[in-house]
């Protein structure tokens, strides 16, 4: 191994890390990859755990410098992480530097704006689905066939646990209604809400003949 | 400290609330969910997952993105917050 190759690898093992500890709480991979939040974090990370490698190599005891490179990473990663989390500096017992709230707080931001891009990909995905549960049952608004047939799949997915079917017909009822009113097409409406009601229903009728 | 004193009363609000507990914990761990998504996978009546929705983001432990159940539904910081504390 090349001197100074472990600061090039450093950062994949943080980001690698980092991936593990959120994917715990984020459900979609890509979300969190396409969150630049994420990326800062991962940046400071990165930063403070190449410091850290930085000072056992060159700074400590020459009994820790002469560990092999990857364990001299792997402390530099664990015990960045220990400190990142734990550092707080008091005064007179008041807390002056809180680095351990600043880094939750922002491990949080991290969380809640992958949450929002998880929503978009969900969105789009109700989207992709009821466009395509339209395009399978030929539906034509306004055709009585076409929203039979839209009623039967409503009732099928909303019908389940201790409800009653004529609580999923008046929920219908008031579908059909809604949409009276409001000139929205009946159809869309029902395949939006399958789609995200079911998303697992829908992918098995969609892969159906 | 106003967090703290957010979280506490969050935390007393679902200790007292079972149905609005589950539907937060299931937003928890899918990231994000769709209203009537809650309302299929928990077995619940539509209204009573809709106010628990309205519960929860009165505390302000949800943030929406549409109304009702056709929102789609994450947990805010002082969601994360709460469920570091554990206490849910």
């Amino acid at each position: 191994m090349h001197a100074g190759s472990e600061y090039l690898y450093l950062p994949l093992l943080v980001l690698a890390f980092l991936i593990i500890d959120l994917l715990v709480e984020v459900d979609s991979p890509r979300a969190l990859l396409l969150n630049p939040f994420f990326w800062l974090y991962w940046l400071v990370y990165s930063v403070a755990a190449g410091a850290a490698l930085y000072f056992m190599t060159n700074g400590m005891h020459p009994a820790i410098a002469r560990l092999p490179m990857p364990a001299l990473v792997l402390v530099a990663i664990v015990g960045t992480t220990t400190i990142l989390q734990s550092l707080t500096f008091k005064v007179g017992g008041k807390r002056v530097l809180d680095l351990s709230r600043y880094l939750d707080d922002y491990r949080r931001k991290v969380l809640t704006s992958s949450a929002s891009l998880v929503i978009r990909q969900q969105k789009r995905r109700v989207l992709r689905q009821s466009n395509r549960i339209l395009r399978k049952i030929g539906y034509q608004g306004g055709h009585p066939e076409s929203d039979d047939r839209m009623r039967a799949m409503y009732a099928e997915v909303m019908l389940f646990g201790a409800r009653k079917p004529e609580t999923v017909q008046r929920e219908i009822a008031k579908i059909m209604a809604d949409c009276q009113t409001a000139g929205a097409n009946f159809g869309e409406v029902v395949a939006r809400r399958v789609a995200q009601a079911d998303p697992e229903w829908v992918k098995s009728f969609l892969a159906g003949s | 400290m106003a967090a703290a004193i957010d979280i506490a009363r969050a935390q007393s609000s679902l200790q007292d609330d079972a149905e609005a507990s589950r539907v937060f914990q299931f937003i928890l761990n899918r990231s994000a969910a769709p209203g009537w998504m809650i309302v299929k996978e928990l077995g619940q009546e539509p209204e009573t997952t809709e106010s628990s929705l309205i519960k929860l983001r009165g505390l302000g432990l949800l943030e929406a993105n549409g109304d009702g159940l056709d929102g789609f539904y994450h947990s805010t910081s002082l969601g994360y917050a709460l469920k570091e504390v554990g206490q849910l």
